[in-house]
């Protein structure tokens, strides 16, 4: 994958695949620590312990149509090459939360990319699913979208409008710039 | 800078296009599994979903999927009309995506270089 907005869209079609009907993301920089933490929380159906282990094994997938599933080690492999982590919890019946570090100064990490073209896609293909976007930074600005704010104001209009899809992907990467800068 | 007042203009714009629209029926399909984002699925549909705001075509959706279990064919775009009659695309990139909402989805032409070809099948 080339950047991480890659790596968030194929994470939350997992969720979307689990069931999810609220999917929680938060990206924070914290420059002093050299963190770079990107958090996905949804309430999907979760994974059963024994699953959950092997879930990082490009071998392992729920999916027929292929026996490999490559999603979660190749973001694990991102993340452990900048000298960072790929941590996954889940309960069975409650949901999963994925939580990825990445060392910001380091030369291997990949650069953040566009979150807005990955919410904006999601939110126009999945516009009866609620998302919640929050970048923070170090300097304790923080600033999101949420769908459900985004469905009150619209009224009887879909999330799935080309007008919105255009909107929402602008507006999220505007944030994303205003409080990550060009990480 | 945006403002979340902007959806006031924007509800009130979408609006008018519900009453007026022709409904096509059309839907357009992206592959968007870890093979698909691998291979360039989500410029494709963003351009896809551009050039529909751009053309003003309201009555078009445009929406994503899992994996269609033909990795090495990624990008993947079906469009299916309003009978279910599916056109599929395969190695989509946004130059492409601009030809099949041109011809396919405006002028009703299927852009068959584009489909899958015998050599893909091999």
């Amino acid at each position: 994958m080339r950047d991480i907005s890659l790596h968030l869209l194929d994470i939350l079609t997992n969720s979307i695949s689990a069931g999810a009907t609220l999917m929680l993301i938060r990206i924070q920089a914290d420059n002093k620590s050299d963190l770079l933490m990107i958090r996905i929380e949804d309430n999907g159906i979760g994974m059963h312990p024994d699953f959950l282990k092997s879930v990082t094994d490009p071998f392992s997938t729920t999916r027929t149509t292929r026996k490999v599933g490559l999603g979660l080690p190749l973001f694990k492999e991102a993340c452990e090459i900048t000298g960072g982590v790929l941590a996954i919890e889940s309960t069975p019946g409650v949901g999963t939360t994925v939580t990825a570090t990445m060392g910001i100064s380091s030369i291997d990490r990949i650069p953040l990319g566009n979150t807005g073209e990955t919410l904006s896609g999601l939110i126009s293909s999945y516009p009866d699913r609620d998302f919640v976007i929050v970048f923070s930074n170090d300097q304790g600005e923080e600033v999101g979208l949420d769908t459900m704010d985004l469905r009150e104001r619209l009224g009887d209009v879909p999330l799935s409008q080309p007008d919105v899809y255009v909107f929402v992907r602008d507006y999220i990467q505007e944030q994303q710039q205003i409080i990550l800068g060009g990480i | 800078m945006k403002s979340l007042s902007e959806l006031e203009q924007i509800k009130k714009k979408a609006q008018l296009d519900m009453t007026a629209r022709n409904q096509s029926g059309k839907r357009i399909i992206v592959g968007m599994a870890t093979c698909g984002i691998a291979a360039g699925a989500r410029p494709v549909m963003a351009t896809l979903v551009e050039e529909l705001h751009t053309r003003s075509i309201a009555d078009v959706s445009v929406s994503m999927t899992g994996c269609l279990g033909l990795c090495r064919l990624e990008p993947i775009v079906e469009v299916i009309d309003a009978d279910g009659n599916k056109v599929t695309y395969v190695k989509m990139d946004s130059n492409k995506a601009k030809r099949v909402i041109a011809e396919h989805i405006i002028n009703g032409q299927v852009c068959q270089d584009l489909t899958i070809s015998p050599e893909d099948t091999m």
